[in-house]
């Protein structure tokens, strides 16, 4: 073969060094300074208000939360004044979205219902991530047979679709308080709080720092606070925020279903359901509440999706 | 494979034992009395609670009134409903209404969302993949009603290409629309599955290596980055049928379709327990078993999984 | 040797050995990053000539891998060239399109990569992965393809090949996983093998039967190899020409032994005192160096059934009874 002739061929094969000037040797353990270490948070911090869709999510939800703290400020009328004498209206000077059907000011539910889907979206995420979070924190941390047990129950809820699981509490509860709602959606909306957090849980308990702050003599619960709780909890903050947007959507679903709140309270699913009838003579019925909703949910998406890219050290580096 | 088959199913029947336990308990004994949730919101004589109570076996522990209860569903002997006609026939004419519009909802998510989020994830970062991830978002924060509504208002009123009802005995063209409807959530849940999976694959260590042999983009991407990125994504199209078939009680108000949905409906409005129980045992019967069959897929998507014992 | 026949691929008659093969002068690579754009290789010049093995040497980090994978156009979505020149029989390649840099993968420039277990799409035959490459090549297609996949594996040292290339991946160790690699990096016979720390990831013992078979075949194919390591020992031993790499720059290059026995640069010095077998400074001839030398030697001797062919000599067969033309 032909290598036999080699390497002697090669042409210039002298000896090159690098001007020492230009290349100078550092410490073998020297830190690198040009690039100041920050923490997760603090990486990820730096990383959202750089992104356009964290700043857009964060302004928008702010906004809903405003109006749903102060819906006086944007609206003079009554939202339960129904007048039949000025029922389907179009916008006007006096009803700037028009009047429904009922002859309800469109504009004052539509400011007004935002109070109660954040309350309901705020508060059922509130109860599922805390029923799945310590689900999902106890089966991932004790495992065995106790993890196998949790599991196949979050399995059960899980088999029992969110909305299909309320109809069926709320056929019989007849009409559902706003606290009822929340209670049903929690029961039924935690499974997969708890199988993020169980996941989570798993792979921080394996990780090398935990394990040797249990052989340097750490006790159980406070490794699972001090280390496993704070590392796991970032993709839950993630899901919770999404789910915040789900259970507004499926307590809109329940209303719409005649199963969620009574029929005179002022809530954007129910004023959904009320368009229905009057898709042909006043669309602004439909309108309205609608893109309310669908803002408000796409904003909790929104931030969903950025603090998860912001906390993905993978994805931040694409 | 027939031990994984077979480990799958039995791992099927705790869950399938402890939800129609809830789903049970739920709808016969949330209020109190079950004699209530089975005779509606009629008053009823004393002969028929006696019948009823023979019926549904109240007399024995709730457990075994479950059991029994879990023997009716397996023979199909669900018994007479409000209106007189048998449940199990009430469902059976309903059952393939739903079923075809969540064939055409599971179609229409696969491959419009799979296609979509291909194109999203290796055109991460550019101006598709934007539109196409707000797109998704928009779809996931509108409601299934509200979209169901938007579709009759744009297809029926305006364009008028599309009935407002569909009415009895559908055919599949006019279930398209409401199929669009029903499959438009899903659709975006698959894009940004999709999404995630193929951009995560295609910095795999393996498509570089792939690529490296001098393959066209083409063939990297169809043997090296689809495949290896869908298992998620069947895993989610798979489980979503039955989802599906839930959710199929919306769309089917909206657009007027006597489907399982509209039976459900119906009998949460008139308070028939019985008909209630049998339709969500129904589903969550198709929900694991349609996760059943995602095991199977998953199976022979991934070589690694169809060896392990 | 486990090898039974070596078909001799394009290298074998290259238009001018006095030219270099790669050739890569001045070249810059900068990285975008969420912290701006970070240079993760500046001023890098290496010459590659026919049939020889250089070897790139350097800490994790001073961008001796990046160097290799911008040949081919392999680096990462957010490394770009932004500087140089990567040239490849003397033609200018450094931005060609895609389409024109895809003709050159494969049969001109093969990969061995780095980690064995990561580098094998696990939902696919190995077989089929290496048939692939024939096909991708226009080297064979369907049963001819199939059969000459099956030789790629034995001549890769994998016993039982038959079998073998219809098993999936994760049904292979560590050691026979980069052994496909192999077969598959050398399956359109490249006249430059770029091999991204060939066995680093692989156990001591397995990591030098790999590399001494790699050795006799790229020697009896005539391939040449850019050769990625972070042992300066391993280095020595297996390639001519060292390229010394530190914080993305080349720092020193030359003939093996000559860097060896005589580092100029502080890193060099440094890289040679901490090779574990060898105090600072005793890197006399008598040891690794002309172990590689002999060894080299010995494996030029060409195997009495396995006649010398002229460097011209384009055969086809590849069976074990094929004369010399």
């Amino acid at each position: 073969m032909p290598s036999d002739a080699l390497p002697t061929r090669r042409p210039r094969s002298e000896h090159w060094v690098a001007p020492l000037d230009e290349t100078p040797l550092q410490a073998v353990d020297a830190a690198d300074t040009t690039s100041t270490p920050r923490s997760l948070w603090a990486e990820a911090g730096h990383s959202l208000v750089r992104n356009p869709v964290f700043v857009i999510s964060a302004l928008l939800i702010l906004f809903v939360l405003f109006v749903a703290a102060f819906p006086q400020v944007f609206t003079s009328q009554d939202p339960r004044y129904g007048n039949l004498s000025i029922a389907n209206q179009p916008p006007g000077s006096e009803h700037p979205f028009g009047t429904s059907r009922q002859g309800y000011d469109i504009m004052a539910r539509t400011f007004w219902g935002a109070r109660t889907s954040v309350i309901i979206g705020f508060f059922a995420m509130l109860g599922s991530t805390l029923i799945g979070g310590m689900i999902g924190a106890l089966a991932g941390y004790v495992g065995g047979w106790f993890d196998e047990v949790l599991s196949r129950i979050t399995d059960v809820f899980f088999a029992v679709p969110l909305v299909l699981g309320a109809i069926v509490v709320a056929t019989r509860l007849g009409e559902m308080s706003l606290w009822t709602v929340i209670a049903v959606l929690s029961v039924f909306g935690w499974t997969n709080v708890a199988r993020i957090m169980r996941g989570a849980v798993i792979s921080t308990k394996s990780q090398d720092y935990v394990t040797s702050s249990i052989a340097l003599g750490a006790s159980s619960p406070s490794v699972l606070l001090r280390h496993v709780i704070p590392n796991a909890i970032a993709p839950v903050i993630v899901t919770a925020t999404v789910n915040l947007g789900v259970f507004i959507v499926a307590e809109a679903t329940l209303s719409f279903l005649g199963v969620g709140l009574p029929a005179n309270a002022v809530s954007w699913g129910g004023d959904i359901s009320a368009a229905r009838d009057a898709l042909r003579t006043q669309p602004s019925m439909l309108f309205y509440p609608s893109v309310a909703l669908a803002v408000t949910v796409l904003s909790f998406i929104m931030l969903g999706d950025a603090v998860r890219d912001a906390l993905d050290p993978k994805a931040r580096k694409r | 494979m027939i031990w994984y088959i077979g480990r799958r199913l039995l791992q099927m029947i705790p869950v399938f034992l402890g939800a129609t336990l809830i789903v049970y308990l739920m709808a016969f004994y949330t209020s109190g009395d079950p004699i209530l949730a089975l005779a509606g919101d009629k008053p009823i004589s004393p002969a028929v609670e006696q019948q009823l109570r023979e019926q549904y076996n109240l007399d024995q522990h709730v457990l075994v009134q479950w059991l029994l209860y879990l023997k009716s569903v397996l023979t199909f002997d669900l018994g007479v409903g409000f209106n007189g006609r048998p449940i199990w026939d009430q469902i059976a004419a309903a059952f393939p209404t739903t079923m075809r519009l969540a064939i055409i909802a599971v179609v229409v998510e696969s491959i419009f969302g799979i296609i979509a989020g291909v194109i999203s994830g290796l055109r991460k970062g550019k101006l598709i993949d934007t539109t196409l991830l707000m797109l998704s978002l928009l779809l996931i924060a509108t409601p299934t009603f509200v979209l169901g509504f938007l579709a009759q208002f744009v297809f029926g009123l305006q364009l008028g290409i599309s009935p407002i009802n569909v009415g009895r005995d559908p055919s599949w063209v006019n279930l398209l629309l409401p199929g669009f409807v029903l499959g438009g959530v899903s659709f975006a849940y698959v894009l940004r599955l999709t999404r995630t999976s193929i951009a995560e694959t295609a910095t795999a260590d393996h498509v570089r290596t792939a690529t490296a042999k001098g393959l066209t983009r083409g063939g990297v991407v169809s043997r090296h980055i689809l495949r290896n990125s869908l298992i998620p994504v069947v895993t989610f199209i798979g489980a979503d049928l039955g989802a599906l078939m839930g959710g199929a009680i919306v769309t089917e108000r909206v657009f007027n379709i006597p489907g399982i949905g509209t039976l459900l409906f119906s009998s949460i409005t008139s308070g028939e327990a019985p008909m209630i129980v049998s339709l969500v045992t129904l589903l969550v019967i198709i929900f694991l078993l349609s996760n059943l069959v995602v095991d199977l897929l998953y199976g022979l998507l991934d070589p690694r999984i169809r060896y392990a014992k | 040797m486990t090898t039974t026949s070596v078909t001799p691929g394009s290298a074998g008659a290259p238009a001018n050995r006095d030219q270099p093969l790669l050739e890569i002068r001045d070249l810059e690579i900068t990285f975008t990053t969420s912290n701006g754009p970070v240079k993760g290789v500046r001023s890098a010049s290496l010459e590659v000539y026919p049939g020889e093995t250089v070897a790139i040497v350097g800490e994790s980090g001073s961008g001796k891998s990046t160097t290799a994978m911008a040949i081919a156009h392999l680096l990462a979505k957010n490394g770009t060239i932004t500087g140089g020149q990567i040239l490849f029989e003397g033609r200018e390649i450094t931005h060609l399109p895609e389409k024109e840099i895809r003709v050159l993968r494969g049969d001109q420039v093969g990969l061995v990569p780095q980690d064995p277990m990561s580098n094998l799409n696990p939902m696919w035959r190995v077989g089929s992965q290496i048939q692939e490459t024939l096909q991708a090549n226009g080297v064979a297609k369907g049963s001819a393809a199939k059969t000459r996949t099956v030789q790629l594996l034995e001549e890769a040292g994998l016993g039982d090949a038959e079998r073998r290339a219809q098993q999936y991946p994760h049904e292979f160790s560590g050691g026979m996983k980069q052994r496909a690699l192999i077969a598959m990096g050398l399956a359109a016979r490249p006249k430059l093998l770029v091999a991204d720390e060939p066995t680093s990831a692989l156990d001591v013992t397995v990591q030098q039967q790999i590399l001494d078979h790699l050795d006799t075949l790229t020697e009896e194919l005539g391939v040449a190899v850019l050769l990625i390591t972070h042992d300066l020992g391993l280095a020595a031993e297996r390639a001519q020409h060292l390229v010394v790499m530190y914080k993305g720059r080349v720092v020193e290059s030359g003939p093996a032994l000559q860097l060896l026995q005589n580092p100029q640069h502080p890193y060099t010095k440094r890289l040679i005192g901490a090779a574990p077998h060898s105090p600072p400074g005793d890197w006399s001839p008598g040891r690794s160096a002309p172990r590689s030398a002999s060894r080299r030697r010995r494996l030029r001797t060409p195997p009495p059934m396995h006649p010398r062919r002229p460097p011209s000599a384009r055969s086809s067969a590849t069976g074990r009874s094929t004369p010399a033309p």
